[in-house]
Protein backbone atom coordinates (compact mmCIF):
# COMPACT_ATOMS: atom_id res chain seq x y z
CA UNK A 1 0.00 0.00 0.00
CA UNK A 2 2.59 2.41 0.97
CA UNK A 3 4.89 1.77 -2.20
CA UNK A 4 1.55 2.56 -4.46
CA UNK A 5 1.09 5.38 -2.43
CA UNK A 6 4.47 6.62 -2.94
CA UNK A 7 4.44 6.27 -6.28
CA UNK A 8 1.36 8.42 -6.58
CA UNK A 9 2.23 11.24 -5.02
CA UNK A 10 4.71 13.88 -5.76
CA UNK A 11 7.79 14.32 -3.48
CA UNK A 12 6.87 17.28 -1.34
CA UNK A 13 9.98 19.16 -1.54
CA UNK A 14 9.62 19.57 -5.58
CA UNK A 15 6.00 19.61 -5.59
CA UNK A 16 6.60 23.64 -4.80
CA UNK A 17 9.32 24.01 -7.15
CA UNK A 18 7.81 23.20 -10.48
CA UNK A 19 4.38 24.71 -9.00
CA UNK A 20 4.74 27.66 -11.85
CA UNK A 21 5.65 25.67 -14.12
CA UNK A 22 3.06 22.84 -14.05
CA UNK A 23 0.55 25.26 -13.86
CA UNK A 24 2.21 26.81 -17.50
CA UNK A 25 2.45 22.90 -18.61
CA UNK A 26 -0.89 22.18 -17.46
CA UNK A 27 -2.64 25.15 -19.44
CA UNK A 28 -0.84 23.87 -22.88
CA UNK A 29 -1.30 20.17 -21.77
CA UNK A 30 -5.60 20.87 -21.68
CA UNK A 31 -7.28 19.51 -24.39
CA UNK A 32 -8.16 22.00 -26.41
CA UNK A 33 -11.66 22.42 -27.97
CA UNK A 34 -12.38 20.50 -31.02
CA UNK A 35 -13.52 23.68 -32.85
CA UNK A 36 -10.06 25.54 -32.12
CA UNK A 37 -8.35 21.84 -33.22
CA UNK A 38 -9.93 22.09 -36.66
CA UNK A 39 -8.93 25.49 -37.04
CA UNK A 40 -5.69 24.77 -36.37
CA UNK A 41 -5.89 22.29 -39.21
CA UNK A 42 -7.86 24.28 -41.91
CA UNK A 43 -5.04 27.21 -41.34
CA UNK A 44 -2.40 24.86 -41.39
CA UNK A 45 -3.83 23.43 -44.58
CA UNK A 46 -4.39 26.88 -46.02
CA UNK A 47 -0.88 27.85 -45.74
CA UNK A 48 0.51 24.38 -46.56
CA UNK A 49 -1.24 24.64 -49.74
CA UNK A 50 -0.67 28.39 -49.93
CA UNK A 51 3.24 27.39 -50.06
CA UNK A 52 2.79 24.22 -52.32
CA UNK A 53 1.46 26.46 -54.62
CA UNK A 54 3.78 29.50 -54.22
CA UNK A 55 6.90 26.71 -55.05
CA UNK A 56 4.90 25.07 -57.98
CA UNK A 57 5.05 28.77 -59.83
CA UNK A 58 8.54 29.26 -59.26
CA UNK A 59 9.52 25.98 -60.26
CA UNK A 60 7.23 26.29 -63.34
CA UNK A 61 9.08 28.98 -64.07
CA UNK A 62 12.54 27.74 -63.87
CA UNK A 63 12.16 24.16 -64.93
CA UNK A 64 12.08 23.03 -68.53
CA UNK A 65 10.73 20.45 -70.23
CA UNK A 66 12.87 19.57 -73.34
CA UNK A 67 11.55 18.20 -76.60
CA UNK A 68 13.92 16.76 -79.19
CA UNK A 69 13.06 19.04 -82.15
CA UNK A 70 12.43 16.81 -85.20
CA UNK A 71 11.91 17.66 -88.90
CA UNK A 72 8.36 18.64 -89.77
CA UNK A 73 6.12 15.21 -90.48
CA UNK A 74 4.88 15.23 -93.68
CA UNK A 75 1.51 15.31 -94.06
CA UNK A 76 -0.22 13.49 -96.18
CA UNK A 77 -3.82 15.55 -96.71
CA UNK A 78 -4.60 13.57 -100.61
CA UNK A 79 -6.49 11.22 -100.13
CA UNK A 80 -9.12 13.26 -97.99
CA UNK A 81 -9.33 16.65 -100.18
CA UNK A 82 -11.52 17.59 -102.87
CA UNK A 83 -9.93 17.76 -106.72
CA UNK A 84 -10.14 21.26 -105.86
CA UNK A 85 -8.36 21.29 -102.63
CA UNK A 86 -6.11 18.90 -104.26
CA UNK A 87 -5.59 21.59 -107.21
CA UNK A 88 -4.74 24.54 -104.35
CA UNK A 89 -2.66 22.58 -102.79
CA UNK A 90 -0.14 21.58 -105.85
CA UNK A 91 -0.37 24.90 -107.22
CA UNK A 92 0.40 26.47 -103.76
CA UNK A 93 3.34 23.74 -103.40
CA UNK A 94 4.51 24.83 -107.12
CA UNK A 95 5.04 28.47 -106.12
CA UNK A 96 6.50 27.54 -103.15
CA UNK A 97 8.86 25.32 -104.63
CA UNK A 98 10.05 27.86 -107.12
CA UNK A 99 10.62 30.97 -104.57
CA UNK A 100 12.79 28.31 -102.38
CA UNK A 101 14.81 27.92 -105.47
CA UNK A 102 15.00 31.20 -106.31
CA UNK A 103 16.38 31.89 -103.04
CA UNK A 104 18.67 28.88 -103.15
CA UNK A 105 20.07 30.02 -106.39
CA UNK A 106 21.03 33.81 -104.89
CA UNK A 107 22.81 32.36 -102.24
CA UNK A 108 24.67 29.79 -104.33
CA UNK A 109 25.27 32.84 -106.59
CA UNK A 110 27.02 35.19 -103.57
CA UNK A 111 30.35 32.43 -103.29
CA UNK A 112 32.89 33.98 -105.03
CA UNK A 113 33.28 32.91 -108.78
CA UNK A 114 37.07 33.98 -108.72
CA UNK A 115 39.87 32.63 -106.28
CA UNK A 116 39.17 33.61 -102.60
CA UNK A 117 40.91 33.45 -99.32
CA UNK A 118 39.24 31.41 -96.33
CA UNK A 119 40.90 31.01 -93.06
CA UNK A 120 39.87 28.93 -90.02
CA UNK A 121 41.35 30.31 -86.63
CA UNK A 122 40.27 27.20 -84.56
CA UNK A 123 42.47 24.69 -86.67
CA UNK A 124 45.34 27.48 -88.23
CA UNK A 125 44.03 27.18 -91.76
CA UNK A 126 43.97 28.42 -94.52
CA UNK A 127 42.15 27.52 -97.76
CA UNK A 128 42.34 29.10 -101.29
CA UNK A 129 39.22 28.41 -102.86
CA UNK A 130 37.09 29.04 -106.20
CA UNK A 131 33.24 28.27 -106.18
CA UNK A 132 33.46 25.51 -103.63
CA UNK A 133 36.98 23.45 -104.98
CA UNK A 134 39.80 23.73 -102.72
CA UNK A 135 43.08 24.96 -104.90
CA UNK A 136 45.10 24.97 -101.96
CA UNK A 137 45.23 23.92 -98.02
CA UNK A 138 48.23 25.37 -95.68
CA UNK A 139 48.85 25.38 -92.10
CA UNK A 140 49.19 28.80 -90.76
CA UNK A 141 49.55 30.93 -87.72
CA UNK A 142 46.38 33.22 -86.49
CA UNK A 143 46.05 35.30 -83.39
CA UNK A 144 46.88 34.30 -79.81
CA UNK A 145 43.79 36.24 -78.09
CA UNK A 146 46.37 37.35 -75.54
CA UNK A 147 45.77 40.63 -73.59
CA UNK A 148 48.50 43.00 -73.44
CA UNK A 149 48.30 45.60 -71.23
CA UNK A 150 51.12 49.06 -71.03
CA UNK A 151 52.69 48.99 -67.74
CA UNK A 152 53.26 52.64 -67.89
CA UNK A 153 50.33 53.84 -69.58
CA UNK A 154 45.60 53.02 -69.78
CA UNK A 155 46.75 51.21 -73.12
CA UNK A 156 46.19 47.71 -73.68
CA UNK A 157 45.84 45.42 -76.65
CA UNK A 158 44.03 41.86 -77.67
CA UNK A 159 45.76 40.05 -80.55
CA UNK A 160 42.78 38.25 -82.04
CA UNK A 161 42.79 37.77 -85.96
CA UNK A 162 39.80 39.92 -86.83
CA UNK A 163 36.71 37.78 -88.31
CA UNK A 164 34.62 38.82 -91.12
CA UNK A 165 34.38 39.31 -94.94
CA UNK A 166 37.92 40.91 -95.83
CA UNK A 167 39.25 42.19 -99.13
CA UNK A 168 43.05 41.94 -99.98
CA UNK A 169 43.85 45.81 -100.66
CA UNK A 170 47.64 45.82 -100.93
CA UNK A 171 50.17 43.56 -101.84
CA UNK A 172 54.29 43.72 -101.49
CA UNK A 173 57.10 42.00 -102.51
CA UNK A 174 59.71 41.79 -99.53
CA UNK A 175 57.70 43.62 -97.13
CA UNK A 176 58.81 46.06 -94.30
CA UNK A 177 57.23 45.96 -91.18
CA UNK A 178 57.04 49.43 -89.15
CA UNK A 179 56.37 48.19 -85.87
CA UNK A 180 53.39 49.15 -83.73
CA UNK A 181 54.12 50.78 -80.14
CA UNK A 182 53.05 47.30 -78.50
CA UNK A 183 55.85 45.42 -80.47
CA UNK A 184 58.06 47.11 -77.92
CA UNK A 185 55.94 47.57 -74.82
CA UNK A 186 55.69 43.44 -75.24
CA UNK A 187 59.30 42.94 -75.39
CA UNK A 188 59.37 45.45 -71.82
CA UNK A 189 61.43 48.43 -73.89
CA UNK A 190 60.58 51.76 -74.07
CA UNK A 191 58.49 52.93 -77.58
CA UNK A 192 61.12 54.48 -79.67
CA UNK A 193 60.84 58.48 -80.85
CA UNK A 194 62.75 58.14 -83.87
CA UNK A 195 60.72 56.41 -86.82
CA UNK A 196 63.71 54.71 -88.50
CA UNK A 197 64.17 52.41 -85.36
CA UNK A 198 60.53 50.58 -86.12
CA UNK A 199 61.64 49.45 -89.34
CA UNK A 200 61.85 45.51 -89.37
CA UNK A 201 63.34 44.30 -92.72
CA UNK A 202 63.08 40.46 -91.96
CA UNK A 203 59.45 39.21 -89.75
CA UNK A 204 57.40 40.05 -92.34
CA UNK A 205 58.95 37.17 -94.93
CA UNK A 206 59.15 37.90 -98.78
CA UNK A 207 55.54 38.48 -99.23
CA UNK A 208 52.31 40.49 -97.51
CA UNK A 209 48.83 40.91 -98.64
CA UNK A 210 47.07 43.71 -96.55
CA UNK A 211 43.51 43.44 -95.19
CA UNK A 212 43.53 46.67 -93.67
CA UNK A 213 44.20 48.06 -90.25
CA UNK A 214 47.24 46.64 -89.81
CA UNK A 215 46.45 43.33 -90.43
CA UNK A 216 47.57 40.75 -92.81
CA UNK A 217 49.21 37.44 -94.77
CA UNK A 218 52.71 37.27 -94.26
CA UNK A 219 55.35 34.91 -93.88
CA UNK A 220 57.41 33.95 -90.61
CA UNK A 221 60.52 33.28 -89.23
CA UNK A 222 58.76 30.88 -87.12
CA UNK A 223 57.61 28.33 -89.47
CA UNK A 224 57.83 25.36 -86.34
CA UNK A 225 55.39 27.39 -85.34
CA UNK A 226 52.92 27.01 -87.95
CA UNK A 227 49.53 25.58 -87.08
CA UNK A 228 49.38 27.42 -83.78
CA UNK A 229 47.33 30.45 -82.46
CA UNK A 230 50.58 32.59 -81.80
CA UNK A 231 50.41 35.99 -83.67
CA UNK A 232 49.64 39.13 -83.09
CA UNK A 233 46.46 39.27 -84.99
CA UNK A 234 48.19 38.69 -88.64
CA UNK A 235 48.00 35.27 -90.48
CA UNK A 236 51.57 33.68 -90.79
CA UNK A 237 52.00 31.47 -93.70
CA UNK A 238 54.85 29.15 -94.86
CA UNK A 239 57.60 30.43 -97.23
CA UNK A 240 55.94 28.17 -100.00
CA UNK A 241 52.89 28.61 -99.13
CA UNK A 242 53.04 32.46 -99.45
CA UNK A 243 54.24 32.48 -102.15
CA UNK A 244 51.45 30.32 -104.36
CA UNK A 245 48.44 32.57 -102.50
CA UNK A 246 50.40 35.79 -102.93
CA UNK A 247 50.64 34.80 -107.44
CA UNK A 248 47.67 33.25 -106.93
CA UNK A 249 45.14 36.38 -105.03
CA UNK A 250 44.94 39.65 -107.05
CA UNK A 251 44.27 42.54 -105.38
CA UNK A 252 40.38 42.61 -104.27
CA UNK A 253 40.39 39.08 -103.73
CA UNK A 254 37.83 37.93 -100.86
CA UNK A 255 39.31 36.77 -97.35
CA UNK A 256 36.53 35.12 -95.38
CA UNK A 257 38.11 34.71 -91.83
CA UNK A 258 36.37 32.85 -89.04
CA UNK B 1 -12.60 23.08 -114.68
CA UNK B 2 -9.00 24.14 -114.11
CA UNK B 3 -8.97 22.62 -110.58
CA UNK B 4 -10.57 19.47 -112.11
CA UNK B 5 -7.53 18.80 -114.51
CA UNK B 6 -4.73 19.56 -112.06
CA UNK B 7 -6.49 16.95 -109.80
CA UNK B 8 -6.66 14.51 -112.65
CA UNK B 9 -3.30 15.19 -113.79
CA UNK B 10 -2.37 14.68 -109.85
CA UNK B 11 -4.15 11.50 -109.71
CA UNK B 12 -6.60 11.86 -107.01
CA UNK B 13 -5.24 9.60 -103.87
CA UNK B 14 -1.61 9.79 -104.94
CA UNK B 15 0.74 10.63 -102.69
CA UNK B 16 0.76 14.59 -103.00
CA UNK B 17 3.86 16.17 -102.24
CA UNK B 18 3.67 17.79 -98.79
CA UNK B 19 2.73 21.36 -98.45
CA UNK B 20 4.35 21.97 -95.09
CA UNK B 21 7.71 20.62 -96.01
CA UNK B 22 7.32 22.67 -99.11
CA UNK B 23 6.37 25.83 -96.50
CA UNK B 24 9.53 25.04 -94.55
CA UNK B 25 11.76 24.45 -97.27
CA UNK B 26 10.69 28.17 -98.59
CA UNK B 27 10.70 29.87 -95.44
CA UNK B 28 14.74 28.23 -94.72
CA UNK B 29 15.71 29.07 -98.21
CA UNK B 30 14.57 32.80 -97.55
CA UNK B 31 15.52 33.35 -94.66
CA UNK B 32 19.07 31.74 -95.67
CA UNK B 33 19.00 34.72 -98.30
CA UNK B 34 18.10 37.05 -95.78
CA UNK B 35 21.00 36.02 -93.38
CA UNK B 36 23.62 35.89 -96.24
CA UNK B 37 22.70 39.01 -97.58
CA UNK B 38 23.12 40.09 -93.67
CA UNK B 39 26.95 39.97 -94.20
CA UNK B 40 26.83 38.84 -90.46
CA UNK B 41 28.15 35.37 -89.81
CA UNK B 42 25.24 32.74 -89.37
CA UNK B 43 24.46 29.12 -88.37
CA UNK B 44 22.13 26.95 -89.73
CA UNK B 45 20.94 24.55 -87.58
CA UNK B 46 19.52 21.78 -89.48
CA UNK B 47 17.26 19.37 -87.76
CA UNK B 48 17.10 16.39 -90.06
CA UNK B 49 21.08 16.21 -90.39
CA UNK B 50 21.85 16.81 -87.01
CA UNK B 51 24.27 19.65 -88.66
CA UNK B 52 25.11 23.00 -87.82
CA UNK B 53 26.37 25.37 -90.43
CA UNK B 54 28.39 27.90 -90.17
CA UNK B 55 28.07 30.46 -93.18
CA UNK B 56 28.91 34.34 -94.22
CA UNK B 57 27.92 35.97 -97.06
CA UNK B 58 26.30 32.47 -98.45
CA UNK B 59 29.57 31.20 -98.07
CA UNK B 60 29.91 27.93 -96.17
CA UNK B 61 32.76 28.01 -93.88
CA UNK B 62 32.16 25.15 -91.10
CA UNK B 63 29.97 22.49 -90.69
CA UNK B 64 29.62 20.90 -86.84
CA UNK B 65 28.04 17.35 -85.91
CA UNK B 66 25.32 17.73 -83.48
CA UNK B 67 23.88 15.50 -81.13
CA UNK B 68 21.10 16.40 -80.52
CA UNK B 69 18.80 19.53 -80.88
CA UNK B 70 16.49 20.08 -78.29
CA UNK B 71 13.93 22.66 -77.15
CA UNK B 72 13.08 23.89 -74.22
CA UNK B 73 9.71 25.42 -72.61
CA UNK B 74 9.29 26.59 -69.36
CA UNK B 75 6.88 23.91 -67.39
CA UNK B 76 4.37 26.63 -67.33
CA UNK B 77 4.23 26.62 -71.08
CA UNK B 78 5.02 23.40 -71.92
CA UNK B 79 2.15 22.49 -73.96
CA UNK B 80 2.72 25.51 -76.30
CA UNK B 81 3.81 25.56 -79.74
CA UNK B 82 6.54 26.99 -80.55
CA UNK B 83 7.61 27.34 -84.68
CA UNK B 84 11.26 28.57 -84.17
CA UNK B 85 10.86 29.92 -87.40
CA UNK B 86 12.31 33.13 -87.04
CA UNK B 87 15.80 34.73 -87.93
CA UNK B 88 17.16 35.21 -84.30
CA UNK B 89 20.45 37.78 -83.79
CA UNK B 90 22.29 36.46 -81.17
CA UNK B 91 25.33 37.42 -78.66
CA UNK B 92 27.50 35.01 -77.52
CA UNK B 93 29.54 35.31 -74.14
CA UNK B 94 32.56 37.21 -74.61
CA UNK B 95 35.94 35.29 -73.85
CA UNK B 96 38.30 36.05 -71.14
CA UNK B 97 41.83 36.76 -72.80
CA UNK B 98 45.06 35.09 -71.51
CA UNK B 99 47.25 38.16 -70.00
CA UNK B 100 50.95 38.53 -71.69
CA UNK B 101 53.33 39.75 -69.51
CA UNK B 102 55.65 42.18 -71.25
CA UNK B 103 59.53 41.19 -71.35
CA UNK B 104 62.47 39.87 -73.59
CA UNK B 105 61.05 37.55 -76.12
CA UNK B 106 61.15 33.61 -75.18
CA UNK B 107 64.66 32.27 -75.49
CA UNK B 108 64.68 29.36 -78.82
CA UNK B 109 62.45 26.62 -78.51
CA UNK B 110 63.75 23.71 -77.11
CA UNK B 111 62.67 19.73 -78.35
CA UNK B 112 60.65 18.45 -75.57
CA UNK B 113 60.00 21.76 -73.80
CA UNK B 114 58.14 24.06 -76.79
CA UNK B 115 54.68 23.21 -75.87
CA UNK B 116 52.11 24.66 -77.44
CA UNK B 117 50.13 26.71 -74.33
CA UNK B 118 46.35 27.30 -75.21
CA UNK B 119 44.20 29.06 -73.85
CA UNK B 120 41.41 27.05 -72.41
CA UNK B 121 38.38 26.44 -75.07
CA UNK B 122 35.29 26.90 -73.20
CA UNK B 123 32.87 23.75 -73.45
CA UNK B 124 29.82 25.41 -73.67
CA UNK B 125 28.16 28.92 -73.74
CA UNK B 126 24.34 30.36 -73.81
CA UNK B 127 23.64 32.53 -77.00
CA UNK B 128 20.92 35.31 -76.05
CA UNK B 129 18.88 35.97 -78.83
CA UNK B 130 16.32 38.56 -79.80
CA UNK B 131 13.20 37.33 -80.73
CA UNK B 132 13.64 35.93 -76.84
CA UNK B 133 15.63 32.59 -77.25
CA UNK B 134 18.39 31.30 -74.87
CA UNK B 135 20.65 28.92 -77.32
CA UNK B 136 22.67 26.46 -75.02
CA UNK B 137 25.33 24.51 -76.87
CA UNK B 138 27.43 22.47 -74.62
CA UNK B 139 29.79 19.81 -76.11
CA UNK B 140 28.35 16.17 -75.83
CA UNK B 141 31.16 15.67 -73.26
CA UNK B 142 30.71 18.10 -70.90
CA UNK B 143 28.51 17.61 -67.76
CA UNK B 144 26.79 20.42 -65.85
CA UNK B 145 28.27 21.31 -62.69
CA UNK B 146 26.26 22.09 -59.57
CA UNK B 147 27.61 26.04 -60.29
CA UNK B 148 26.37 26.08 -63.63
CA UNK B 149 23.25 24.51 -63.08
CA UNK B 150 22.25 26.53 -60.45
CA UNK B 151 23.58 29.68 -62.43
CA UNK B 152 20.85 28.33 -65.32
CA UNK B 153 18.67 28.02 -62.48
CA UNK B 154 18.34 31.78 -61.85
CA UNK B 155 18.49 32.61 -65.58
CA UNK B 156 16.00 34.40 -67.18
CA UNK B 157 13.05 31.83 -67.13
CA UNK B 158 10.38 33.23 -69.08
CA UNK B 159 12.21 32.77 -73.09
CA UNK B 160 12.32 29.31 -74.90
CA UNK B 161 15.50 27.57 -74.71
CA UNK B 162 17.25 25.32 -77.61
CA UNK B 163 19.74 22.86 -76.40
CA UNK B 164 22.22 21.89 -79.28
CA UNK B 165 24.87 19.19 -78.24
CA UNK B 166 28.20 19.32 -80.56
CA UNK B 167 29.63 16.16 -81.11
CA UNK B 168 32.54 15.80 -79.22
CA UNK B 169 35.10 15.69 -82.28
CA UNK B 170 33.85 19.14 -83.53
CA UNK B 171 33.30 20.65 -80.02
CA UNK B 172 36.91 22.15 -79.87
CA UNK B 173 36.69 23.78 -83.22
CA UNK B 174 33.17 25.07 -83.03
CA UNK B 175 33.73 26.98 -79.98
CA UNK B 176 37.18 28.49 -80.86
CA UNK B 177 35.51 30.00 -83.82
CA UNK B 178 32.17 30.97 -82.21
CA UNK B 179 31.38 34.37 -83.79
CA UNK B 180 30.34 37.15 -81.47
CA UNK B 181 27.16 37.63 -82.43
CA UNK B 182 26.07 35.10 -84.94
CA UNK B 183 22.66 35.00 -86.71
CA UNK B 184 21.14 31.38 -86.16
CA UNK B 185 18.30 30.10 -88.53
CA UNK B 186 16.47 26.49 -87.67
CA UNK B 187 15.53 24.30 -90.58
CA UNK B 188 13.16 21.41 -90.22
CA UNK B 189 13.30 20.31 -93.96
CA UNK B 190 12.72 16.63 -93.77
CA UNK B 191 15.30 14.91 -95.63
CA UNK B 192 14.19 13.98 -99.26
CA UNK B 193 13.03 10.22 -98.82
CA UNK B 194 15.76 7.71 -100.35
CA UNK B 195 14.60 7.21 -103.94
CA UNK B 196 13.74 3.65 -104.68
CA UNK B 197 15.49 1.46 -105.78
CA UNK B 198 13.01 -1.34 -107.52
CA UNK B 199 13.59 0.28 -111.31
CA UNK B 200 17.54 0.07 -110.96
CA UNK B 201 17.65 -3.37 -109.93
Amino acid sequence: METSDTLGAAPAGTQADVEPVESTASAESRPASPRVDRNRWILGGVGATLVTLLILFFLSTRLYVYDRLDPIAPANAASESTPEEAAAMAKEIKDLESKAKRAQRSVAGMVPGSVYIVVDTAQNKLYLKKRDKVLQEALCSTGSGGLLKDPNTERQWVFETPRGNFRVIRKAEDPVWTKPDWAFVEEGKSVPDNWSERRDYDTLGDYALYLGDGYMIHGTLYQRYLGRAITHGCIRLGDEDLERVYRAAPLGTQVLIF
Amino acid sequence: MKALLLAALLGQGEPLPDVASARERERVARLDLEAAKSKEFYFLADTASLTLSLKLGGVPLATYKLESIDLGLPLASAGEALSLDELYRCVAPPREPVEIVPGPPPAPATPGQDEEKKPPVPRGAVLTCEPPLAVHVVSASKVLGLRERLRLFGDRKDEPRVRLVVAEADADRFFSSLPKKPLVLFSRVPQPAPESTAEAR
